[in-house]
């Protein structure tokens, strides 16, 4: 490759990280609690060594109960170190391991077509790909999972091609760290490593030293999940178990329906024969796996959940609903290629589990697949028309691609700040909140209503002392109906999930934000509130945010009736 | 010789096509659609108020598309004769069980609908959602259930199609087609309006039976060409998932989707033209509800026309209609209301189980 192609590929890389790396003072328009979860204890393992809750350099980290993943919290740490608990610091992993995505792209389709377009464009489409933009610009382990699968492929692949050790060496090494950064890796990864392995037998069979040194070392770096699997399978399995639509058995209810509707007189083994559950498992994780591949929502509208959504853009750019077909075909059809169809075909089994499918942050290393099948299907189109239609088909494909690009820059730059409802999503103003609440002087109790995360927002906000917290912090230990643990309180704060009048005293603040203040209150005048028991509560003050309060500060008064006929017009 | 036996299998196809098409068709699908309904009546001197006759020169005419189509297959081109001879016997067989094909067939409706005016997002949203992987091979259409239990195609095809894209070493001038068939198939549908039975979809749905007629074929041939005793098991796996779809989607056709029918609204009026057949005599002024389209139409073709429709009004219950000898046909959602007025006399209810939805009263 030249240098005008080298020029070219850094160009790209560039571009690509400064999307992901400016204007987050714009979008995305806030910080969730599970940034603040990852930020808190990157600091924590920085303070003294041990997670939030004073486990020592834990491999998966307790926070909501969920037991996810430490890796993204130690490599925050360095970046905590030098640049302090700020948000961009705890992005930090995620923006600079997506941008290293790009080269790792292009790297995978240099080695698997030597092709200079099939490269350039294999980068410029991840670099500039809507999901892979919004995943990698706020903090969280999919794309460190992401880099770290095609790490490991694209090392295995030069490995291939080099014969050199070291490579293999690396694979194996950026395997166990996709499985040591995310859940879905834990299945894409070794499924990749077998399609790896039988497709390259007779090379692994010639090299079988190199291999076993390299699975020792691969080993070795995943030992401490291994170990943690086998000592707390439980804990392993807690999120998967709770987010699995087995768990909901959703589908023992169509199974019923199915066999209800069969004629009585029906011999039952016939009914069994036609529905069973076995079988209707299986239809709905078939269902739930084929979502994944539905153009609706890969080239316009992306991922249902709205958090991992941009208005009117897929998860895709929608030139890959031209490119992407063609590439498939190709990529299926030539057994050198054939890993690149087999990924995007694996990489969405683990999510097919989760009740939320389509899923984008749960297939994001599938942007890399589709990223180099794309720039495959442009090559095979570019080179099947000849001149003149092969200019005009150029043109129309770089329109699309500029209108499907500036239509995801508009929605994740313009529209998300600019909805109310969007916003919500990133829970904006919250350091505003705890601002207001650091105001307060003395020490009156502050009770937060619903919101079940706050406190690792005022951890994180507050750069709340770990050793302290890690003293007064009370958990509750049974998982909740979701499989979340809940914080019930440290020092003067108080986290309740719904507003108990008997449980307040005169002098406490309480919080609500949007969501949870409808359900407690019901009877609301100008200024003050009452429940349901006519218990008074003055309203201080409101967060507001786009000019819609999101988070309402009341004070309970210790002289309710005084209070009540200061404050209120209608007392009775 | 050989195109003999060819055309005795083919005619062999057609006449399960023909049966699956034809049986019980008066009474499956259970409820006539508004479209049915207004056919039927412009045809009443011929089909005399019955489904099943009206129902039959559509039947036959969607059962004559299978030979249609395999014909289509056959002068479609491609160089290996033998593997086009096989895929169009593949298509037909698969058109003949398809469950999209069997509904559509069952139906007194004409293929298409009129053009519709409508927005590029709702454009985009239909076509991408027609070519959904999904939609057509597992769900269905959510909207209108068209299918008790399963997508349009079987989902095992898509299988075979993945396989055969692995295995063929040349993609022929059939694959192109059906590819052809299926994008301008979807996109035309598009612009119709999204209605029951996927209807507007046909032509794709036929690229897509094509497809897998070649798929299937394609795999066929290879797998009976390799040595490797694995593939043979692997492919004859396959099949026998495929003939355990045929099998549940037939069931799927004569119970669930039968099951759905009889839950129709329109039904209502069949129970109800009974009684009203019975005991219109007793009464001058008969009410009806506005609440559900065509009462009038019909009362009329479940009574067989016996229903005096002199007496008859379609309108809101008013006091105006009381009087002595009046009945009124309303939703039972009225009842809490009405019921200190009216002496229930019948309620009706739906095949499907569901006791009451509307009740006949007097005052």
């Amino acid at each position: 490759m030249g240098n005008k192609h080298l020029f070219l590929l850094a160009l790209i890389i560039i571009l690509g990280f400064v999307v992901r790396f400016f204007w987050h003072n714009v979008s995305p328009p806030g910080f969730t609690a599970d940034e603040a979860v990852f930020g808190y204890n990157a600091y924590s393992l920085l303070k003294t060594g041990k997670d939030e809750f004073g486990a020592s350099w834990p491999i998966a980290l307790r926070a909501f109960g969920d037991w996810r993943p430490a890796l993204y919290s130690y490599l925050a740490v360095p970046f905590v170190y030098i640049f302090g608990l700020t948000e961009m610091a705890v992005r930090m992993p995620s923006i600079l391991l997506g941008s290293a995505t790009i080269p790792v792209v292009m790297g995978i389709a240099w080695i698997l077509t030597g092709n200079k377009l099939v490269t350039v464009l294999a980068g410029l489409i991840l670099a500039l790909s809507p999901t892979h933009i919004l995943i990698s610009r706020f903090a969280d382990m999919s794309p460190l999972s992401t880099f770290f699968l095609g790490m490991g492929v694209m090392c295995f692949l030069w490995w291939k091609k080099k014969a050199r050790s070291a490579f293999l060496l690396a694979s194996a090494v950026s395997f166990s760290l996709s499985a040591l950064s995310y859940h879905n890796a834990r299945l894409t990864g070794p499924l990749l490593l077998t399609v790896l392995a039988i497709s390259n037998f007779s090379l692994i069979k010639r090299s079988l030293k190199e291999v076993a040194i390299a699975l020792v070392c691969g080993i070795v770096v995943l030992s401490p999940l291994l170990i943690f699997i086998f000592k707390s399978p439980e804990m392993t399995l807690r999120r998967g178990k709770y987010e699995s639509f087995l768990s909901q058995k959703g589908y023992e209810i169509r199974l019923w329906n199915l066999v209800s509707s069969n004629p009585s007189q029906q011999n039952p083994l016939i009914t069994r024969f036609f529905h069973n559950k076995p079988k209707i498992i299986l239809q709905e994780l078939g269902e739930r796996y084929l979502s994944h591949f539905s153009p609706w929502y890969l080239f316009w509208s992306g991922d249902p959940h709205e958090r991992f959504q941009t208005p009117n853009s897929g998860v895709y750019n929608f030139v890959l609903f031209l490119l992407l077909p063609v590439g498939f075909i190709v990529s299926l059809r030539r057994k050198n290629l054939a890993i690149l169809p087999i990924w995007w075909l694996v990489s969405p089994l683990i999510s097919s589990i989760g009740i939320f499918t389509p899923n984008s942050l749960h297939t994001l290393d599938a942007s890399i697949p589709a990223a180099v099948m794309a720039g495959i299907g442009a090559k095979k189109l570019s080179g099947k028309f000849p001149g003149a239609t092969k200019v005009l088909l150029l043109t129309v494909g770089v329109v699309i691609f500029s209108v499907s690009l500036s239509s995801f820059l508009k929605g994740y730059f313009y529209t998300i700040p600019r909805s109310n409802k969007l916003r919500w999503n990133w829970y904006p103003q919250t350091k505003e909140l705890i601002g207001w609440i650091n105001n307060l002087t003395g020490n009156d109790k502050v009770i937060v209503i619903g919101n079940r995360s706050m406190h690792e927002f005022i951890l994180f906000n507050n750069s709340v002392d770990p050793a302290y917290y890690q003293k007064f912090v009370v958990v509750s230990n049974i998982p909740d109906e979701n499989g979340f643990e809940r914080v019930e309180g440290f020092g003067r704060y108080r986290f309740d999930g719904k507003l108990d009048s008997a449980s307040v005293s005169g002098g406490d603040w309480i919080i609500f934000d949007k969501d949870s203040l409808p359900e407690s209150l019901i009877w609301q005048v100008t200024d003050c509130a009452f429940t349901q028991d006519k218990t008074f509560f003055e309203l201080k003050t409101q967060i507001m945010d786009l000019g819609q309060p999101v988070y309402s500060i009341y004070y309970f008064p210790n002289d309710q009736l005084g209070a009540k006929s200061k404050f209120c017009a209608l007392n009775n | 010789m050989i195109m003999k036996l060819k055309l005795i299998i083919l005619s062999g196809i057609f006449i399960l096509g023909l049966i699956f098409r034809t049986v019980n068709l008066e009474s499956n699908p259970a409820n006539l659609t508004t479209a049915e309904l207004e056919l039927g009546m412009s045809l009443q001197g011929i089909v005399k108020y019955n489904a099943g006759l009206l129902r039959l020169p559509f039947a036959i005419a969607y059962s004559l598309t299978i030979p249609l189509t395999v014909f289509l297959v056959w002068k479609s081109g491609g160089k290996s004769r033998s593997l086009i001879s096989d895929s169009g016997l593949w298509t037909g067989l698969f058109l003949a069980v398809s469950p999209w094909h069997i509904l559509l067939s069952r139906r007194a409706e004409f293929p298409w609908n009129f053009w519709e005016q409508i927005s590029v997002r709702g454009l985009m949203e239909r076509f991408l959602t027609y070519l959904s992987p999904e939609y057509l091979f597992l769900t269905g259409d959510k909207v209108f259930l068209l299918n008790g239990n399963g997508g349009l195609l079987l989902s095992a095809c898509l299988l075979f199609i993945i396989l055969s894209l692995i295995m063929a070493t040349k993609l022929d001038n059939l694959f192109r087609f059906c590819l052809a068939v299926i994008l301008v198939g979807s996109f035309a549908a598009s612009f119709q309006p999204h209605t029951v039975n996927a209807k507007p979809l046909m032509v794709a749905l036929l690229g897509w039976t094509m497809l897998s007629g070649w798929a299937i074929a394609k795999v066929w041939e290879i797998s009976l060409g390799l040595k490797s005793q694995l593939i043979k098991i692997l492919t004859a796996g396959m099949f026998m998932v495929l003939i355990y779809q045929v099998l549940t989607s037939i069931q799927n056709i004569f119970i669930h989707s039968q099951r759905l029918s009889q839950g129709q609204w329109e039904l209502v009026f069949r129970s109800a033209a009974d009684y009203l057949v019975d005991h219109q005599n007793n009464y001058d002024l008969i009410v009806i509800t506005d609440k559900y389209q065509y009462p009038i139409r019909y009362l009329r073709w479940y009574s067989k026309g016996k229903i005096d429709e002199n007496k008859i009004i379609v309108d809101k219950f008013r006091d105006t209609y009381v009087r002595p000898k009046m009945l009124y046909l309303g939703p039972v959602d009225e009842l809490g209301y009405y019921s200190v007025k009216f002496k229930i006399m019948a309620e009706f209810g739906l095949p499907n189980g569901i006791k009451r939805v509307l009740f006949a009263g007097v005052i």
